[in-house]
């Protein structure tokens, strides 16, 4: 039986379930990297090149940790979607991703690629070819993820056509309800706000400092819709500029949380995108912008949610 | 229509006169410098990448300068590249710059063309022979800029007054500016040959040889790259940048060297499977085809945060660790101190230098 590896970081996850589940069809053993730890950050670190944004970092550690325990490899290439939006694209980082492994670390088990360019081919075609890549031909009950949850039957809206995981509203109810509760719209990529390790636990602080928070694509946005400038054709800022204006349309909402990797590459150009939308249309809007890197140390981290939270309530 | 579009090293001098001939009025601004620099880091955002920075500030100076149309080469794909145009024309618009954007893309052919035909009057006969006269003149143009910049790098190492080979390029470019005529820009590719080989020599008969690949704007735009041509050939080591204005200018025109560039994607596809942009898999190629053609090392540099330029150095590492080629990488961004620069390339070319020696025995 092959035991394949997946590294719980980046993009990837969003597939995560149906991997797991096509794997499992083929007769694959699946290991998946256990949540990040600060250890795999600081190996990671070590290997990748300086310049690389955080996320990319940890992913190396992921893969550092994995060795060893895996005949293969399997990463990500999401190169383009074809969306009613016409063809949308992936990070530059996380497309290179796999070439950039392999010259990193030489003694890694051989990488399988998940490759997805559907402006040659369709996602079945890329569950072919990783099968393919396996070693293993034979379809296998079950069918492709694709066949088992056709595009039709996948829930609509902009996000959720090209991520399998809905990302929905995530505010609960009563998001107006209680007067001294500042709202905060947290808005940055799911690996790192989601991940305790990278964003020295960004949820839980705004939690502890008193925000309620709100996350994921809003349902319906304000009275008045805030547009952006332009929007880049990369598949993940898409969505991150439709959640970030989707939320600053919202009255309700008293600020506004971005929150990114130093040289992430994409929201250089996505958070100004955003916050010239947000000075144009609602400048009133509190927007503080956290950049993470390697540092570990969360005090100052600490009282800027903390003011940032303090001021909202004053202005409440 | 005052004309603007954003340039690297020496384009001006082959891109205005080709907008000249179609009848446009073009604006250029002067090369980079640090006024420029000032402006784009003030304007872009934080963690953009220098290339944008530059020419963000050069437009500021163009539209100062009475320029009302903005002209860039744009596209989607996952390099940042492809936005410039867009996300400069926002952030100049909030400035309250009024002016007109055109996007050189290839979903707008048709509207380039009607561009073009507009500038002659709307009559598309006139407007064909000037198109077919502009690229007559902008290829001689291309051509001799060329010819000037290649007798440069290979007289610089060997010349025994380093800065009498700099004034002639000076000169040599000059002329290039002045000369309105195929026939004289053809004439002075004869001279710039001669010329050169005309300058005194230092004796020196062996020296290394350097391959210069990375992004762009970075391998073409001296004041970015700290002139790292002209500063390595002073120190005796002949550099071959991998792209120039005009390979440039040829294969996004023309497909000019499309041969070249599929010999490179072959050769880096070892290390390299897909290319995501900025260079990458053509700096990597180039570097296998030096390392082929007998190089003693590679330069790499790249804008600081440059998404491919970043992702592919592991790449080149371990590409040149294979076929034993000394590696530099240099990452650039609005920095300017010249100094621990100026030791990196002396120990590298002090490096290269034993190398060359070594091989040589």
């Amino acid at each position: 039986m092959i035991r394949v590896g997946i590294c719980r970081a980046l993009d990837g996850v969003r597939f995560l379930p149906d991997w797991e589940a096509f794997l499992a069809g083929l007769g694959c053993e699946i290991v998946v990297s256990e949540p990040t730890t600060r250890q795999m950050v600081e190996s990671g670190v070590r290997q990748a090149p300086a310049e690389l944004c955080l996320p990319v970092k940890a992913c190396v550690g992921h893969a550092l940790a994995l060795q060893g325990r895996v005949d293969r490899f399997l990463l990500p290439r999401i190169v383009c979607r074809r969306t009613k939006e016409g063809p949308l694209f992936g990070c530059p980082k996380a497309i290179a991703l796999p070439d950039m492994l392999r010259a990193l670390i030489p003694d890694l088990p051989p990488i399988v690629e998940f490759l997805l360019d559907e402006r040659e081919g369709d996602e079945s075609r890329a569950y072919r070819e990783l099968a393919e890549a396996l070693g293993l031909r034979k379809r296998r009950a079950g069918g492709w993820p694709t066949e088992k949850w056709p595009r039709e039957k996948r829930p609509s809206g902009p996000a959720a056509e090209w991520s399998h995981r809905q990302v929905t509203e995530q505010a609960g109810p009563g998001l107006a309800g209680r007067a001294r509760t500042p709202v905060v719209a947290v808005v940055g990529h799911d690996y790192l706000i989601d991940d305790d390790e990278l964003s020295l636990g960004l949820l839980p602080r705004l939690a502890a400092a008193g925000a309620q928070v709100a996350r994921g694509t809003p349902e319906a946005s304000g009275a008045a819709a805030i547009l952006p400038g332009f929007e880049p054709d990369w598949l993940f800022e898409r969505e991150l500029i439709r959640q970030a204006l989707g939320w600053a349309s919202r009255l309700e909402v008293d600020g506004l949380l971005l929150a990114t990797s130093f040289a992430c590459g994409t929201s250089a150009v996505t958070y100004d995108i955003i916050r010239r939308a947000v000075r144009r249309h609602r400048p009133e809007l509190a927007v503080l912008e956290l950049v993470f890197d390697e540092q570990t140390g969360p005090a100052g981290l600490t009282t800027r949610i903390e003011s940032f939270v303090e001021l909202l309530r004053m202005r409440r | 229509m005052r004309v603007a579009f954003p340039y690297m090293g020496e384009i001006r001098l082959v891109i205005a006169p080709i907008l000249r001939e179609l009848g446009a009025d073009p604006v250029v601004p002067p090369p980079p410098d640090r006024e420029s620099r000032t402006l784009g880091v003030q304007l872009a955002p934080e963690l953009m990448c220098i290339p944008f920075k530059l020419t963000l500030g050069n437009m500021v100076r163009s539209l100062e300068m009475g320029a009302d149309t903005l002209v860039y080469v744009s596209g989607s794909w996952s390099c940042r590249f492809g936005y410039y145009g867009r996300l400069q024309a926002e952030i100049l618009r909030e400035m309250g710059y009024r002016f007109r954007l055109l996007e050189l893309r290839h979903d707008n052919i048709r509207g380039i063309v009607q561009e073009v035909v507009a500038m002659s009057g709307g009559r598309p006969t006139r407007a064909l022979v000037r198109a077919g006269r502009a690229l007559r003149l902008g290829w001689h143009k291309s051509v001799a800029l060329e010819t000037a910049q290649r007798c440069f790098r290979a007289a610089l190492p060997v010349a025994a007054r380093p800065e009498s080979c700099r004034r002639l390029l000076g000169r040599s470019l000059s002329a290039v500016e002045a000369t309105d005529t195929p026939g004289g820009l053809s004439r002075l590719c004869r001279r710039f040959e001669q010329e050169f080989a005309e300058l005194p020599h230092n004796g020196r008969k062996r020296m290394p040889r350097v391959m210069l690949v990375g992004e762009s704007y970075c391998t073409i735009e001296p004041f970015v790259n700290f002139d790292v041509i002209r500063r390595l050939g002073e120190l005796g080591v002949a550099v071959e940048p991998f792209l120039t204005e005009h390979r440039w200018l040829g294969f996004h025109g023309f497909r000019i060297g499309a041969g070249e560039l599929r010999r490179a994607k072959r050769a880096a596809r070892r290390y390299w499977r897909y290319c995501v942009g900025g260079e990458d898999e053509n700096s990597l190629g180039h570097l296998l085809i030096a390392a082929e053609r007998g190089y003693d090392g590679v330069v790499h540099v790249h804008p600081f945060g440059c998404m491919p330029g970043t992702v592919v150095q592991p790449a080149l590492e371990a590409a040149s660790r294979d076929c034993g080629l000394g590696y530099m990488s240099l990452s650039l961004d609005e920095h300017t101190g010249t100094a621990g620069l100026a030791t990196r390339l002396e120990a590298f070319a002090a490096m290269l230098e034993r190398r060359a020696r070594q091989v040589g025995t």
